[in-house]
């Protein structure tokens, strides 16, 4: 049996590792809360993911914004393709550019998506061996464009590689449909892995995720509070934990401790990090290869950032009392509510009219957009969103040129500079 | 594919532990920038870099080298306004810092400078608790390496006033 199938998981812990050590063991115990519930849960996750594959269970690459949920009837170890590629952009020096580089170098084009293209340049390095690789044909062309390629790249056999088809509409027959084609993938799988599928391991990953939901509506509840008593630092990890912790236990625990601590800040009336000066939202992403931007932000200037495109969730739990097909379909309806699947894969009213909620309900005082380099369907939306909130709430949005992912394309400095000049135009 | 040339004949097992070593490294990196960033409050210390403004200082973790990196070094490019750090030796560098110690004692050490002030009582105590004892050694421009160091300590912070460093070191580590 191969063994360290998984090393940019391994990479991964001994970083988190690290930089938890030094945020205890460095700096007091009130400073930086998400941070360190966030790398416990995260150790925790990694830890278990890589037992897991060392005692031969099969390994899965998926897309973020694919249900992962539904692995859960098998033992198997699902792997993030997107979470992988941001956190290395998040904890090392370099980032994952080394690996953006080697898969640009084989011919990827660089415009395409770096959440996936770090992901590629490891496969490619032969740091991943994947058994089975599952996507959705959403939220935009560069995923679908980009997942195909790990059938090319990757040394050794890939047992599957599964997309299922996600529709552009909404309705009810679209749910329906894509429903189904969850089912017929839970039926492919059994086949594929040889195992029979648990139906009680994937009643509890829903129970779990139902858990996760209320918290996570109740850590956004608290964050309509004026002045915010969550640390802006908080955005990048809860969308991390969205990624990575699907239908795990391991982000009850970290948004429960962020919860706590927002609501003792909540009582004493403060915000963690200063006075609040402008509450913002990030329509897109926030800066994933600088996690700490948005703390830095916060501190040294008062710009509290309350969500990205990941922080809000705009679906219900999932009804357990009911047949196990119809919790598959219920799951599906829930998929394509997904963060930036809703906004990404549809019209652009959603976006849209999301904000405009958002920024009503959390009393926003300006957007910050990052029109990330490969977001190419939400590019046509900056304009019109700009206007919508202009004319609606008098609210004005920023958008600038990055791709979350790579310093290189735009570094943080010019990122920093832009949104100086805006915020001075807002005082 | 350059990586691969340098972990040819390599087990696969062997391959992770290379590259753990220099994503430690790296993963260093990036925390010494965010802490600079975010606590090094005042930034009087990075202001006063002066006429050391571009000079490198490069930081040798002897415990960590690896066929990626066989000297562990990772080099501090000093500036006033953008501190930039790169993987890696370099010939131009002012001003080498050698961590001598075990892998292990690598994390506890630094997190021991970076709740040091960065005043001349700071520097003292490292010059006893790491220098003396042979655990850190300095080679090259003394002032270069003793900016690149005074960064690292962000004592000062109000934040260190307020509230207490968590006395047990977390079960997680090692």
């Amino acid at each position: 049996m191969v063994k360290n199938r998984i090393i940019p998981y391994e990479i991964l812990l001994e970083s988190c590792k690290q930089t938890l050590g030094l945020v205890e063991y460095s700096i007091p115990e009130e400073e930086l809360i998400p941070m360190r519930h966030f790398m416990n849960a995260l150790i925790h996750y990694l830890e278990d993911c890589i037992n897991k594959a060392e005692n031969g269970w099969p390994v899965i690459g998926h897309h973020f914004a694919f249900p992962s949920e539904i692995f859960y009837f098998f033992d198997v170890v699902p792997i993030v393709v997107e979470g992988v590629s941001y956190m290395l952009s998040g904890l090392l020096t370099e980032g994952a550019e080394p690996y953006y580089d080697a898969i640009e170098f084989r011919g990827h084009p660089y415009h395409t998506c770096s959440a996936q293209k770090a992901t590629l340049g490891l496969t490619l390095e032969d740091y991943f061996k994947f058994d089975v690789i599952c996507t959705s044909s959403g939220p935009c062309d560069n995923s679908i464009a980009s997942y195909p390629i790990f059938r090319h790249i990757q040394k050794g056999q890939l047992l599957d590689f599964k997309v299922i088809d996600m529709p552009y509409w909404r309705d009810k027959r679209s749910c329906d449909f894509f429903g189904e084609e969850l089912v017929n993938l839970r039926d492919e799988l059994a086949i594929i892995l040889g195992q029979e599928p648990d139906e009680e391991k994937f009643r509890k990953a829903i129970e779990v995720e139902n858990k996760s939901l209320q918290l996570i509506k109740e850590l956004n509840e608290i964050k309509k509070a004026v002045p915010c008593p969550v640390e802006s630092m908080n955005v990048p990890f809860n969308a991390a934990s969205i990624i990575f912790f699907s239908g795990r236990f391991e982000r009850i625990p970290y948004l429960e401790a962020l919860i706590s601590h927002a609501k003792k800040n909540y009582k004493k009336g403060i915000k963690p990090n200063g006075e609040e000066k402008l509450r913002t939202i990030w329509p897109n992403m926030t800066l994933f290869f600088d996690i700490g931007y948005s703390e830095q932000l916060d501190r040294e200037k008062g710009i509290s950032t309350l969500f990205d495109i990941f922080n809000y969730v705009f679906y219900d739990p999932i009804n357990l009392n009911q047949d196990i097909n119809d919790i598959i379909k219920d799951l599906s309806v829930q998929c394509m509510d997904y963060p930036m699947i809703r906004q990404s894969q549809s019209t652009a009213d959603r976006m849209i009219e999301d904000m405009l909620y958002l920024c009503r309900e959390y009393k926003v005082d300006a957007c910050i957009f990052t029109n990330h380099i490969a977001c190419k369907n939400l590019q046509p939306i900056i304009q019109l969103l700009r206007e919508a909130l202009r004319e609606e709430l008098g609210i004005s949005l920023l958008s600038v040129d990055v791709d979350v992912g790579d310093k290189r394309y735009a570094s943080k400095e010019s990122i920093a500079k832009e949104i100086d000049s805006f915020v001075s135009t807002l005082y | 594919m350059e990586s691969s040339r340098k972990l040819k004949n390599l087990s696969r097992t062997e391959i992770s532990e290379e590259i753990k070593k220099q994503s430690l490294i790296s993963n260093f990196g990036k925390l010494y920038l965010y802490l600079v960033e975010t606590f090094g409050y005042p930034r009087k210390t990075q202001k006063n870099i002066g006429k050391r403004e571009g000079q490198e200082v490069q930081l040798n973790f002897m415990a960590l080298k690896n066929k990626f990196n066989p000297s562990g070094a990772i080099l501090v490019m000093l500036s006033k306004t953008k501190l930039n750090l790169q993987l890696g030796s370099s010939e131009n560098a002012k001003a080498l810092i050698k961590f001598q110690m075990d892998e292990d004692e690598i994390l506890p050490t630094i997190c021991e400078i970076i709740k040091m002030k960065a005043n001349c009582w700071g520097l003292l105590k490292i010059i006893l608790k790491f220098i003396i004892p042979g655990k850190i050694r300095f080679k090259g421009s003394l002032f270069a390496a003793m900016r690149a160091t005074l960064l690292m300590m962000v004592g000062k912070h109000p934040m260190y006033k307020k509230s207490n460093i968590n006395p047990q070191f977390i079960q997680n580590i090692n």
